[in-house]
C-alpha cells in the first residue's frame, strides 16, 4: 500500500515534469518519425511491401528460353534486366537485389528455369517468385491449348488420352527456387521497422537517467530521510520508486509503436509477443537504471553515465543501424548488450512474424541481464550516504 | 547589540521556558553512544536523558555531532556502540512501531516542491499508515497548526516563501501525532515573522504535552524555547543543564569597546599585557578592547576605568549580558556561528 502511495506520488511529480515527458516520449517519437521519413529509401522494403521498383535480372540461354523470357518480361511492376548468371547470383548473394531468374534450353528441348531468391528479403522475393510462376503457368496453358487444338484438327478420331499424349500435355516447364547467400536470418527491415523499435529500445533504457534523477532528487531534498524515519520499509520505498518507471516503459513502447502503426504503416503481428518482449526489456532497463544509480554518487554523475551507456549500447545493439550491416565483431559485441537482444526480439516479431515461443529464449536473455543489474543495484544501493551527518 | 538579542529583549510577552522536575520519566535515553565513520570518530560517548514533556535544546558548532546524534536517535543510522532507548524501547532502523511515535524535522526542506501542501501532507500521512477521511482531516489540522490552511491546494510547495516551506516541513512531521518531535535547525533561512510563528507553534505543542528536542545555531532561539540545554562539541555533550543554571555557572558578560587607533597604540605602549582579574583583551588590528567578566557590572566598571585612565574617546560600545552565547564561548572557546 505504501509502495503504491510512493508510486502515485512519483507519477504525479513525473507528469508535472515537462523535461521528463520530452525526454521519454517526445524525443523518441520525433527521432523515429523523422528518420523513418528521411531514410525510407535507404532501407529495404521490409516485409510490408514497398512501392519502389523491383529490379530482377533475367538470364536466357537458348531460343526457347528467350521466348519464355519475353513472356516473363510482361509481368508488371518489375524492372526486368538482362545480365550474366554469375553477376546476377553475386548481386543476390550480396543482398543488393530481391532475386534473379535463369532460363536455359536443355538437350531435350525443354526450358530449365531457376529462381535465385535473396534470403534477407525472402517474403518480397517470394512474391516475385509467385508472379514468375503464374506467368509460367499461363504460358504453359497457352502452349497446351494450342498443341491440343492442332492435334484435334489433324487427327479428329483420337481419344482424349492420345490427344494429351500427342499434344505433349504433362511436360510443362516449371520454376525451381534456390535460396542463395548465407544470411538467412538477416532480414532487411524497412526504415519504420528499424527506427520505431530502435528508438523505442534506446529510449526505454533512457529510463535509467530518469530513475537516477528521481532517486537523487529524493536524497537531495531530504525526503528520503523523512521516508526512512517513517515506519515505511526500505523495500516498499524501493518498489514504489521503481514501479512508475515500469509503467512509463510500457507506455513508451505502446505510444511509439502505435505511432508507427497508425502513421507509418508499421505492422504489429503477434501483439502478445510484443508485450512479453516489452515486459522483459522494461525489466532489464529499470534494473539498468537501479544499477547506474547505485553506483553513482551524485545525480549529475548518474545522468552522465546513464546517457553515455544508453546511447552507446543502443548503437552497438543495432538500434540505429541494422545489425547485419555491421562488421561481424560488432554483431558479436551486440550480443553483450541488452539493447541488442531487445532489438533482435522486436525485429524477429515485426519482420519474421515470430510468436511467443520463438522469442522466449530472447526474453530469457533479457531477464538474465535484468537479474544481474538488480543484484548489483540492490547490493550497492545506499538509501542514505555514509559519512558524517 | 545584535538584532537577535534585541528581539529577545523586546519581546517581554513570550513565555519563559522552565526545566521540568527530574521525576518525570525519560522519553529518550542515550547510553554510551558512539559513532565512527571509517576510522573517524564522530560521536564519542554520549549519555543523555530527555524527560517526558521537556523542550530540550542541543547546541553545538558545525561538526559537533548534533545531526549524527539525531540521525541515530531517529533510526537513520545505527550506532557503533551504545544504545538508544525511546519510550523504553530500543531504537533501530527496523523498529517501525517506535518510528510511529516520533517525528523528525530535518535540516533540509524535506517536502516535494512539485506537490501542493495538501498533496505533501496526504503523502507523508500515508507513510504512517493514515488513510481516508482521517488522513484528510489530519492534513487540514496540521495546516491550521502551522498557519497554512489557506495554501492547502495552491500554490505548489516550491512556490511558497522560505518561511512557509519551513512551516510545511513541520506540518508534515505532525501528521501522525508524534509523542517526540525532533527538530534539526528548523528555522534556517526563515524570516522573523515565520520564525515567531514557528516558535509559537512549537511552544503550544510542548504545552499540549509533546516532548521536543531542538537543535540550532541560534542560541537566542534555544534560550527562548528550551528549558534545558545540552552543549555539544567534538562529539560529546560537555555541559547539560537548565538555562538559568548554565548562565549562573558559566555565563559571562561581554563589553566590546571600539577605540581610535592612536588610543589603542597608547594602551599597548603602557600595558603590553593588558589583563587583570577580569579578562581584558586588546585587538590592535581592529582597535577593539574586549572585556569579559562573570557579571555585567564588573565588565562595565573595568572598561570605564580604562576610558578614564587613558582619556579615551570611544568610537562605539557593544554590551552583551550573560547569555547562552557567552556560555558557549566560555565552554568551547569559540563562537557558535563560526
Amino acid at each position: 500500500m505504501r509502495a503504491l502511495r510512493i508510486f502515485w506520488k512519483d507519477t504525479l511529480i513525473m507528469l508535472r515534469d515537462r523535461g521528463t515527458i520530452i525526454n521519454l516520449f517526445v524525443l523518441p517519437l520525433m527521432f523515429s518519425s523523422v528518420l523513418t521519413l528521411a531514410l525510407g529509401g535507404v532501407f529495404g522494403g521490409g516485409n510490408d511491401g514497398g512501392s519502389s521498383t523491383i529490379h530482377i535480372p533475367i538470364i536466357a540461354n537458348g531460343e526457347k528460353s528467350r521466348m519464355v523470357m519475353e513472356t516473363i518480361k510482361q509481368v508488371e511492376g518489375v524492372d526486368w534486366s538482362e545480365s550474366t548468371l554469375a553477376e546476377a547470383k553475386q548481386k543476390v548473394e550480396d543482398g543488393e537485389i530481391l532475386g534473379a531468374i535463369s532460363l536455359e534450353d536443355n538437350p531435350e528441348g525443354q526450358v530449365e528455369a531457376v529462381y535465385y531468391a535473396n534470403p534477407a528479403q525472402l517474403a518480397n522475393s517470394r512474391l516475385v517468385y509467385g508472379q514468375i510462376q503464374a506467368a509460367f503457368s499461363a504460358m504453359n496453358d497457352e502452349q497446351k491449348n494450342a498443341a491440343m487444338t492442332a492435334t484435334i484438327q489433324s487427327q479428329p478420331d483420337l481419344n482424349l488420352d492420345d490427344i494429351y499424349s500427342q499434344a505433349g500435355v504433362g511436360e510443362a516447364i516449371g520454376v525451381q527456387e534456390e535460396v542463395v547467400g548465407g544470411g538467412a536470418n538477416d532480414v532487411e527491415p524497412s526504415s519504420a521497422q528499424q527506427y520505431f523499435p530502435g528508438f523505442t529500445v534506446s529510449f526505454v533504457f533512457f529510463i535509467a537517467a530518469t530513475i537516477a534523477q528521481y532517486v537523487f532528487m529524493e536524497k537531495d531534498i531530504g525526503t528520503m530521510k523523512r521516508l526512512l524515519t517513517s515506519p515505511t520499509k526500505s523495500y516498499a520505498i524501493m518498489l514504489g520508486k521503481l514501479l512508475p518507471h515500469f509503467v512509463v516503459g510500457f507506455i513508451q513502447v505502446l505510444v511509439i509503436f502505435s505511432t508507427g502503426f497508425f502513421l507509418f504503416g508499421l505492422r504489429l503481428p503477434n501483439f502478445g509477443s510484443i508485450l512479453l518482449v516489452t515486459a522483459a526489456t522494461v525489466t532489464a532497463a529499470v534494473g539498468f537504471g537501479l544499477m547506474i544509480t547505485s553506483l553513482s554518487k551524485t545525480q549529475a554523475q548518474a545522468s552522465g553515465v546513464a546517457t553515455l551507456f544508453t546511447f552507446t549500447l543502443a548503437t552497438v545493439g543495432g538500434c540505429y543501424v541494422p545489425l547485419f550491416m555491421m562488421p561481424s565483431f560488432m554483431q558479436t559485441l551486440a550480443k553483450a548488450t541488452p539493447q541488442g537482444w531487445a532489438m533482435t526480439a522486436y525485429q524477429d516479431i515485426l519482420l519474421k512474424g515470430y510468436g511467443i515461443l520463438d522469442v522466449l529464449p530472447l526474453i530469457g536473455v533479457l531477464l538474465g541481464f535484468g537479474l544481474v543489474f538488480y543484484l548489483i543495484g540492490l547490493i550497492r544501493f545506499q538509501f542514505v550516504s555514509e559519512g558524517a551527518h | 547589540m545584535s538584532t537577535a538579542v534585541h528581539d529577545l529583549m523586546d519581546n517581554e510577552t513570550r513565555i519563559k521556558p522552565e526545566a521540568l522536575p527530574e521525576d518525570r520519566p525519560a522519553v529518550l535515553q542515550l547510553r554510551g553512544l558512539r559513532k565512527k565513520f571509517g576510522g573517524h570518530s564522530v560521536i564519542n560517548g554520549i549519555d543523555l536523558d530527555v524527560r517526558e514533556g521537556e523542550f530540550f535544546g542541543l547546541l553545538g558548532p558545525n561538526g559537533a555531532g548534533k545531526t549524527t546524534t539525531i540521525s541515530i536517535v531517529s533510526g537513520l543510522l545505527e550506532p557503533s556502540e551504545g544504545s538508544v532507548d525511546i519510550f523504553g524501547d530500543k531504537m533501530s532502523r527496523h523498529n517501525s512501531k517506535l518510528k510511529k511515535k516520533i517525528a523528525v524535522v530535518q535540516q533540509d526542506l524535506s517536502i516535494y516542491p512539485q506537490l501542493t501542501c495538501m498533496e505533501n501532507l496526504l503523502f507523508f500521512g500515508g507513510m504512517y499508515g493514515l488513510g481516508g477521511r482521517k488522513l484528510k482531516a489530519k492534513a487540514m489540522e496540521a495546516l491550521e497548526i502551522v498557519g497554512l490552511s489557506d495554501r492547502a491546494n495552491k500554490p505548489r510547495a516550491g512556490k511558497l516563501s522560505g518561511g512557509q516551506k519551513r512551516r510545511l516541513n513541520i506540518a508534515a512531521a505532525l501528521m501522525h501525532d508524534p509523542k517526540l518531535l525532533i527538530l534539526d535547525e528548523p528555522t534556517v533561512g526563515v524570516d522573523p515573522q515565520s520564525r515567531n510563528y514557528i516558535f509559537e507553534t512549537l511552544q503550544k505543542l510542548n504545552r499540549d504535552g509533546m516532548t521536543l528536542i531542538y537543535t540550532s545555531h541560534y542560541m537566542e532561539e534555544v534560550e527562548q524555547l528550551c528549558g534545558r540545554v545540552g552543549i555539544m562539541d567534538h562529539g560529546e555533550i560537555i555541559e547539560c543543564n537548565p538555562v538559568p543554571t548554565l548562565l549562573d555557572q558559566h555565563g559571562q558578560a561581554v563589553v566590546r569597546l571600539k577605540i581610535q587607533a592612536a588610543d589603542a597604540a597608547r594602551i599597548l605602549e603602557a600595558e603590553p599585557e593588558l589583563s587583570d582579574s577580569v579578562s581584558l583583551a586588546l585587538d590592535t588590528e581592529a582597535n577593539l578592547v574586549t572585556c569579559v567578566a562573570p557579571k555585567l557590572v564588573q565588565a562595565l566598571n573595568r572598561i570605564n576605568r580604562l576610558i578614564g585612565d587613558y582619556r579615551i574617546e570611544p568610537v562605539n560600545c557593544e554590551v552583551l549580558p550573560p547569555s547562552l552565547e557567552t556560555v558557549f564561548l566560555k565552554l568551547t572557546g569559540k563562537s557558535l556561528r563560526d
